[in-house]
């Protein structure tokens, strides 16, 4: 940095502007209300996959149950791990292929396991 | 307030799956460069700035979701504090003035009156390019991002400002 560019730099940043609390207040309030929203729509999409996941997982199970093997128990525990896949996995589970992990993908994964277990079941 | 290690990116994504205090590091780390950008566009009112400053961040808090950060906040920030700033100052310019009032300068507002009278010769796109540099102390692929305009343009903008600066300077 050359003597104009440190002369501009000095002359130019300068300290920082003052900002009254009740701005910082009122900013930080606004932005705090936003994360509860955000938080509350993310609790409310997990809670809507969980239940896709939940109905894919009772699918499953009717269809292995159905083909004539032994069927696994499965609880909410499954539920919300399937749902985490869906939030994470999301290559793995677009099975619709249309780029988005939602509740189309959980539906035709619940159509094609139904369609499986019938198969096998006869 | 020390400052968060966690990049804006980071921060920003936090703040979308509901983390408050992820809002208020990015709030405190970008408030004082959008205040001087606020200044800088808006005639050096200090409450008008203030408003600025939380339509700006209001301005955030709703496109969260959808926004991509490739590089700081900051080159996201200066685009709709300069704007809003740029916005209130035209509408003061519009409303009835005393019959005294001065003019206002055709060289951004908010520089200080001997850097304004440095910059008197300068382009608007070289003031601000000036100012992004050595006020807010940004990169020069982060000044493109944020003025919309290719690298080279930065490049050759900052390169003939700082020449006509020195010369200028030099005959004084």
């Amino acid at each position: 940095m050359d003597d104009l560019e440190e002369l501009l730099t000095t002359r130019l940043h300068g300290p920082d502007p003052a900002i009254p609390p009740a701005v910082d207040a009122a900013v930080l309030g606004a932005g705090a209300a936003a994360a509860r929203a955000f938080a509350r729509r993310r609790r409310l999409r997990l809670a809507q996959i969980a239940a896709a996941a939940a109905v894919v997982l009772v699918a499953a199970w009717l269809g292995v149950h159905a083909s004539g093997t032994p069927p696994r128990p499965f609880d909410v525990a499954d539920a919300w791990r399937v749902a985490a896949g869906f939030e994470h996995d999301t290559a793995r589970f677009d099975v619709d292929g249309d780029g988005r992990v939602d509740r189309g993908d959980a539906e035709l994964m619940l159509t094609r396991i139904v369609a499986l277990g019938a198969q096998g079941g006869g | 307030m020390a400052d968060d290690p966690r990049s804006d990116a980071e921060l920003l994504d936090a703040f979308r799956r509901g983390d408050a205090a992820a809002f208020a590091a990015l709030y405190h780390r970008h408030r004082a460069f959008v205040m001087r950008v606020a200044l800088r566009f808006g005639g050096a009112d200090h409450d008008e700035a203030l408003d600025v400053l939380q339509d700006t961040f209001a301005w955030l808090i709703d496109r969260a979701p959808g926004l991509a950060l490739r590089h700081r906040l900051s080159t996201l920030l200066y685009p709709v504090a300069k704007h809003l700033a740029a916005d209130r100052r035209r509408r003061r310019a519009r409303a009835p003035q005393p019959l005294d009032a001065t003019t206002e300068p055709a060289v951004l507002p908010g520089f200080p009156a001997d850097v304004r009278a440095w910059f008197a010769d300068l382009g608007e796109l070289q003031q601000e390019v000036l100012g992004l540099r050595f006020a807010d102390g940004l990169s020069l692929e982060e000044i493109a991002t944020a003025l919309g305009v290719p690298l080279g343009t930065v490049k050759s903008r900052l390169h003939h400002a700082l020449r006509q600066l020195r010369e200028k300077l030099a005959a004084e």
